[in-house]
């Protein structure tokens, strides 16, 4: 089965921008530059500013993506699916909420922390800022193949008949409060996001071809990451 | 679908105990695991009890996590070397942060996975899924999906879930906790209660349960998984999200709605999830009463395990063709009355609908059929 690339969006710390313009590497280390919210939307998205960073790289790439595949309006709900890949999920927003329940034996625990406390959340934000109704969950993920579970499960509900199109990336922000680092963590951060499709507007020329239960580009090659798609 | 997937084994461990068939037992009873909470200090708060295992928290020292998912591994073992597993566990980093960070791993999701594998002597491969409190329903619907693709022959879902003071503070401080035990579909219903749980479940397409004379339980024959769009915690009222994952579920299965024989609910007992999923099923079966329970007034919420166990319970009801009490329940809401009882409840047995709904707005839904 053939699948199109209708659009990607990546945020790192080369900075952040559209699959379609991508002409160098985006791919490098240091902290991810988040972009401001007047870059991407094109209404308010009231809370961005005080997403967790987390929420914010994935927001913002998962716009870039829309933007890039012309989805980025909608006036009614439609059935899109996400699909994050991560490895440290929400993490730090974890420790940042346990933080708020040591005094007085969790009296004063923050509600608005615990609500990001799930690797999910930044899917319903970008849900109800872009009136996503398809198939929505979080993969784990490994550092030598960033995004492919998400890309994997979102040519598997594809094929299913689930939905049509569906954003799917990674994410993994860093790592500020967290003591220690995963044995494997190649300290690279960020997020990269395309829309796949099953649908027949191609923006993008390029195909994913799902083969054999696994991903490999229209040249044959075998897709291992998502990095290999931008 | 192609495959046609099958459960061919099944374990859980709630706050009832370790047993899905002592736990089926006790819930058919009525019995409630809700109680005061002994493993930390509630003293500041408001809300005192949830379901825990009392077995569990006698352990110090120790991945609280791994040794509930134990109970459900050793009960589940042997499984083919071949199997994918997918761990739908959602907080399992909770006493690692609470521990200061000197806990080695398991603490990443996918240290679970690889653990799991250990456990079972097969090779580690699969993945992790969170879907909050939908996680094990999203698990068990994928990997139906990967059988049905023909990805792959089988898979083992499974999670653990705890009681910590991290998720209990945090459900506290979000005001969604009930002082009481949860009663859900109550008229009266004030919060959810918190609850330990693990789940394993063992997914096989029909010749790897031949091959392994494994005797298949149940059939997953349609499912269906969708956002609301509506708020990062609060469901949208009318039901839109668990409407079109209940009916994604039955167009898969090319069912009718007028078919559905019972409905295992996610009844978390709150008031917005209760009065949303009575208006998903006004709207998907109209005003048809049929057998609609929770049983989560007797094992609290098990969060990413909770669907899984759900799923376990719903298989034994098709077995026994009744479902258990809705324990907790006083006075039912009036849209529930004529739907859910403090009483066991008979149906036919052939199929049962189960679904959760979860933070993120996400919805999930399964049906199963009877070998």
């Amino acid at each position: 089965m053939e699948l199109t690339i209708l659009g990607g969006g990546w945020v790192t710390a080369a900075g952040y921008g559209l699959l379609s313009e991508v002409k160098e590497d985006i791919f490098i280390q240091g902290e991810p530059i988040i972009p401001p919210a007047k870059a991407i939307f094109s209404h308010p998205l009231v809370r961005y500013g005080r997403f967790d960073e987390y929420t914010k790289l994935g927001c913002a790439a998962i716009a870039l993506a829309l933007k890039d595949a012309h989805l980025h309006e909608a006036t009614e709900k439609r059935a899109l699916g996400v699909v994050v890949s991560t490895i440290y999920e929400c993490f730090e927003s974890d420790i940042a909420y346990h933080q708020t329940t040591i005094e007085e034996d969790g009296l004063y625990a923050s509600p608005n922390l615990f609500s990001y406390t799930l690797p999910g959340i930044v899917i319903g934000e970008a849900a109800i800022y872009f009136k996503l109704t398809g198939p929505t969950f979080t993969v784990g993920d490994t550092f030598s193949g960033k995004g492919y579970n998400a890309l994997l499960s979102a040519a598997d509900l594809i094929r299913s008949g689930s939905c049509h199109t569906v954003i799917a990336g990674w994410l993994d922000s860093p790592n500020r409060l967290l003591g220690k680092k995963a044995e494997d963590d190649d300290g690279l951060r960020g997020a990269l996001f395309v829309v796949l499709s099953d649908e027949q507007k191609t923006r993008l020329s390029k195909k994913v071809v799902i083969k054999d239960a696994q991903l490999w580009t229209e040249s044959n090659q075998m897709i291992t990451s998502i990095v290999d798609l931008f | 679908m192609n495959n046609k997937v099958y459960i061919s084994k099944m374990a859980i461990c709630t706050g009832l105990g370790n047993g899905l068939e002592g736990n089926w037992k006790k819930l058919l009873e009525g019995q409630t695991a809700i109680a005061p909470i002994g493993h930390f200090n509630t003293d500041r708060l408001d809300y005192h009890e949830a379901s825990c295992l009392a077995e569990l928290w006698e352990q110090e020292n120790v991945n609280h996590t791994c040794f509930l998912a134990k109970m459900t591994l050793d009960a589940i073992k042997p499984v083919p070397a071949e199997t994918v597993i997918v761990w739908t566990g959602i907080k399992g980093n909770a006493e690692f942060i609470k521990s200061g960070q000197t806990m080695p791993p398991p603490y990443l999701p996918r240290h679970y996975r690889s653990w799991v594998a250990k456990e079972l002597d097969i090779p580690d491969r699969g993945l992790e899924i969170n879907a909050a409190c939908a996680s094990s329903t999203v698990g068990l619907a994928l990997g139906a999906q990967k059988i049905a693709q023909g990805s792959c022959t089988n898979v083992l879902v499974c999670a653990a879930d705890l009681v910590t003071r991290f998720v209990h503070n945090g459900f506290s401080a979000l005001k969604a906790l009930t002082a009481q035990t949860c009663r859900p579909f109550d008229r009266d219903r004030d919060g959810l209660s918190l609850g330990d749980g693990a789940v394993a479940i063992l997914l096989t397409d029909e010749a790897t349960a031949w091959q392994n004379q494994l005797e298949p339980l149940a059939v997953i024959y349609g499912w269906g998984i969708a956002n609301d769009a509506n708020h990062i915690t609060g469901p949208a009222r009318d039901g839109s999200g668990l409407v079109l994952a209940i009916e994604n579920a039955l167009t898969m299965a090319s069912m009718k709605a007028g078919e559905v024989e019972a409905f295992c609910a996610h009844g978390t007992g709150t008031v917005y999830n209760d009065g949303m999923e009575l208006t998903a099923v006004e709207r998907v079966f109209g005003e048809r009463r049929f057998p609609i329970f929770s049983i989560k007034g007797s094992i609290g919420h098990t969060l990413g395990a909770a669907g899984g166990i759900e799923t376990a319970i719903s298989v034994l009801a098709m077995r026994e063709k009744q479902v258990p009490p809705n324990t907790g329940l006083q006075q039912a809401e009036e849209r529930a009355i004529g739907r859910v009882s403090d009483q066991v409840q008979t149906f036919a047995g052939n199929n049962i609908l189960t679904s959760n709904s979860g933070f993120g707005g996400v919805n999930a839904a399964i049906l199963l059929e009877k070998v």
